[in-house]
C-alpha cells in the first residue's frame, strides 16, 4: 500500500486511538521514500546496500524529498486549509560558488502554507514527526539512529504569504528558493 | 565618449523585483550612477546584460519519452574579465531572475577586485523529479548548448541552488570531451580530485570573520573580548563564529539555527556546540544546553540582543521594518545574502548602526572560487595555509578600499561598496572603449 492509497483510504486522525495507524502511515512514507530514492539513482547503484546508499548525498537528498512528499500528502489530506508545501535547505550558501556538499542534515525542513493554522494541525505534525522518527530508527545510518524528531515544519499563514514576512519571505528570495512539494489544485 | 541609450528593452532595472536584495541592489546601482555622475550611455550599458542565451534542452527520460526544459545563461559584463557565476536548477528559474543575479555577480567581483565580470545560468527544472541519470543528461546537454559562451577565458560557471560539485564535474567532463582534452579551468566548485581548491567550505565564513575584525579595528576597537551574536549555524555562521573566537578572541554570546538559539552572556563553548551539532541526528542546535551551559532563545530574540556585532548568516530578509528599530548591536556584518531589507537598511543607517554589506562581507566564497581558477590555469595547487593567507589578504584589501571610499565620500559601507563596484566596471568600459 502506498501513501497515496493510505490517504485516499482514510483521513488520518491523531488521537491516541489512531497511534497505530499513524505508525503505519509513517512506515509507508519511509518505504515509499526509500523506493523512490532507489529508483532515482543510477541503475548501477540500485543494488548497493542501504548503508552505503544513505552515505551518498544524492541518495539522501532523494530520500528526504520522498519523506517531504509523503508528509505533505498526509497533511493535505487531513486539513483542507493546507494550500501548499515546500521543502528548503536552511544551510544553503548559494552564491558562494563553494559547491562543497554541506554537512549531511537528515532533518526535513518544510514550509506549509495553511489558510487557518490550527492546534489540530500542529498536533498532527508533532505526532507524525514522532512516528516518522521512530520508523527511521532502524535505518543503517548514524544520522537517523538517535533522532527524536525529523520534521522541522514552519506554518505560513495567509497574512505571512500576503506580506512576504517570516518564513514566507523565503518564497520570494533569490538565494535559497524552496522547492514546491505539493499544491492544492 | 558619447553613449546613448537607444533601448530599455531587457533592462535589468526594469525587471520585476522578486526579492529584498535585488531591490536594494537596483536602488544602490542607480544611486551609484548618480554619485558618479555617469553619462546615460554608460548607465544603459551596465543596466543591461551583454549577452543572453535561452536554450531548449531535450532529454530522454528513463522511461524512454522525451522531456524538454528551458535553460538560460546570461553574461552581464565582461568588461573586467571573464564572466563568472553559478548555475542553478529550480522550477522558478526565469530570465529576469538570471539577469538580476548576473548583475549582482558583476558588482560582487568588482568590489572584491577580482578580474572577473558577472554571469549566471539556470535551468527551469524541479531536480527532485528527475533521476540521477536524467540530471546528468540534462547537465551535459545544457553544457553543450551553452558551450558557445563558455571558456576558461570567457565564462566560468560554478555551483548554485540545487547544483553541486558533482554537477560541475559532469559539466567539465562534457566540455572536455567536446574540446578533446581535459579543460579544468572551465568551471569552479569542482571536486578536489578534479582540480577543486582547498578551503572552500570555510571560505565565506572566514571572509565574514576578516571583514568583522577589519571593521572593528577601523573603529579603534580590539576584537578580543567583544560580544558577537551569529544567526545561522550552517557553513557560513559556524566557521565565522569559530574563527572569530579562536583566532581573534571574540566572545560568541549567541548562535542560532532553524531549531532556535543559544545564549550565554559569558560566551558559548563553540567546540562543544559544534560537537553536539555533528552528533545530533538533525544536525541542529536543538537539545544543546540542557545542562545549563546556555539559555535558549529564539531567532527573533537573537537579532535584538545587546551585542557589539550581529552577524546574520542565515536567510534573506531577516532584518526588516518590523525589527530594525529594536536592533541593539553596534554593528552588523552580513554573512547571508540580503539579510537586511531596503527599508530596514535605512532605519539602521539613521540609527548609526554600521552595516558591512553582503556584497563585501560574504565575498570569501567567490574569492576562493577565483583561487581555484588561478590554480587550474597554473596547474599548481595550493595548501590550506596559502588559501587562507591569500583569502585574508584579498578580504582585507577589499574592506580597506570600501572603508576608505566611505570615509572620503561620507557614505555608509553599502553605498560605498556599490559605488566602488560600479566605478570599477564603468572605468573598465571607458578604458576599453567601444568596438568597432
Amino acid at each position: 500500500m502506498t501513501i497515496k492509497d493510505l490517504v485516499r483510504q482514510s483521513v488520518v486522525t491523531h488521537n491516541a486511538a489512531q497511534v497505530l495507524h499513524l505508525e503505519e502511515v509513517a512506515e509507508t512514507i519511509r518505504d515509499d521514500a526509500l523506493a523512490q530514492a532507489r529508483k532515482k539513482i543510477g541503475a548501477l547503484r540500485r543494488g548497493a546496500n542501504l548503508a552505503g546508499l544513505l552515505e551518498r548525498p544524492d541518495f539522501l537528498d532523494y530520500f528526504k524529498y520522498g519523506l517531504a512528499s509523503g508528509v505533505a500528502n498526509v497533511l493535505a489530506a487531513n486539513d483542507q486549509n493546507v494550500q501548499a508545501v515546500y521543502v528548503y535547505d536552511p544551510a544553503l550558501d548559494a552564491g558562494s560558488e563553494a559547491g562543497e556538499d554541506p554537512p549531511r542534515d537528515v532533518g526535513v525542513h518544510l514550509l506549509v502554507w495553511v489558510t487557518t493554522p490550527s492546534a489540530a494541525l500542529e498536533a498532527l505534525i508533532a505526532s507524525l514527526d514522532r512516528a516518522l522518527a521512530a520508523s527511521l530508527k532502524d535505518l543503517p545510518a548514524p544520522g537517523f539512529r538517535q533522532r527524536e524528531s525529523i520534521l522541522d515544519v514552519n506554518l505560513l499563514s495567509d497574512d505571512d504569504m500576503r506580506r512576504g514576512v517570516n518564513y514566507a519571505g523565503l518564497l520570494k528570495g533569490l538565494f535559497a528558493p524552496p522547492l514546491p512539494v505539493w499544491r492544492r489544485a | 565618449m558619447i553613449f546613448t541609450d537607444l533601448t530599455q528593452e531587457h533592462s535589468v532595472a526594469a525587471a520585476p523585483v522578486p526579492g529584498g536584495m535585488l531591490a536594494t541592489a537596483l536602488a544602490q546601482l542607480e544611486a551609484a550612477f548618480d554619485r558618479l555622475g555617469l553619462e546615460e550611455g554608460l548607465r544603459a550599458i551596465m543596466r543591461q546584460p551583454e549577452r543572453e542565451l535561452t536554450v531548449s534542452i531535450p532529454i530522454r527520460r528513463d522511461e524512454g519519452d522525451i522531456a524538454v526544459f528551458t535553460g538560460y545563461r546570461v553574461q552581464h559584463s565582461s568588461a573586467r574579465g571573464p564572466c563568472k557565476g553559478g548555475i542553478r536548477f529550480h522550477p522558478g528559474v526565469d530570465m529576469d531572475e538570471v539577469r538580476a543575479l548576473a548583475m549582482l555577480m558583476t558588482l560582487k567581483c568588482a568590489v572584491a577586485n577580482l578580474p572577473f565580470g558577472g554571469a549566471k545560468g539556470g535551468v527551469a527544472v524541479d531536480p527532485a523529479q528527475l533521476s540521477e541519470p536524467e540530471l546528468e543528461r540534462l547537465t551535459r546537454r545544457y553544457a553543450a548548448m551553452i558551450l558557445p559562451l563558455l571558456g576558461g577565458k570567457r565564462d566560468i560557471p560554478a555551483p548554485d541552488v540545487n547544483t553541486s560539485e558533482r554537477t560541475m564535474a559532469w559539466l567539465a567532463d562534457t566540455i572536455s570531451m567536446l574540446e578533446g582534452h581535459w579543460v579544468t579551468e572551465i568551471t569552479t566548485g569542482k571536486p578536489i580530485a578534479l582540480g577543486g581548491s582547498l578551503g572552500r567550505a570555510e571560505a565565506t565564513g572566514r571572509g565574514v570573520a576578516v571583514a568583522t575584525v577589519e571593521m572593528l579595528r577601523r573603529q579603534g576597537r580590539d576584537p578580543n573580548g567583544l560580544r558577537v551574536a551569529v544567526q545561522g549555524f550552517g557553513n557560513v555562521g559556524q566557521h565565522a563564529a569559530r574563527i572569530l573566537a579562536n583566532e581573534y578572541g571574540c566572545v560568541i554570546v549567541a548562535v542560532s539555527d532553524v531549531s532556535g538559539g543559544l545564549y550565554n552572556p559569558k560566551g558559548l563553548d563553540l567546540a562543544a556546540i559544534a560537537h553536539h551539532v555533528r552528533n545530533n541526528p538533525k544536525r541542529l542546535l536543538a537539545g544543546y544546553g540542557a545542562d545549563g551551559h546556555a539559555e535558549p532563545l529564539t531567532n527573533a530574540e537573537l537579532l535584538t540582543l545587546d551585542v557589539d556585532v550581529l552577524i546574520p548568516a542565515a536567510l534573506e530578509d531577516q532584518i526588516t521594518i518590523h525589527n530594525a528599530d529594536r536592533i541593539q548591536a553596534r554593528a552588523i556584518v552580513e554573512g547571508a545574502n540580503g539579510p537586511t531589507t531596503f527599508e530596514a537598511d535605512q532605519i539602521l543607517h539613521d540609527r548609526g548602526i554600521i552595516v558591512v554589506p553582503d556584497i563585501l562581507a560574504n565575498a570569501g566564497g567567490v574569492i576562493v572560487s577565483y583561487f581555484e581558477w588561478v590554480q587550474d590555469l597554473q596547474a599548481f595547487f595550493w595548501g590550506m595555509d596559502e588559501v587562507r593567507s591569500q583569502l585574508g589578504k584579498a578580504m582585507r584589501r577589499a574592506f580597506d578600499e570600501v572603508w576608505s571610499l566611505a570615509q572620503a565620500r561620507r557614505l555608509d559601507l553599502r553605498s560605498a561598496a556599490y559605488l566602488l563596484g560600479v566605478e570599477r566596471v564603468a572605468d573598465a568600459i571607458q578604458m576599453r572603449g567601444l568596438f568597432p
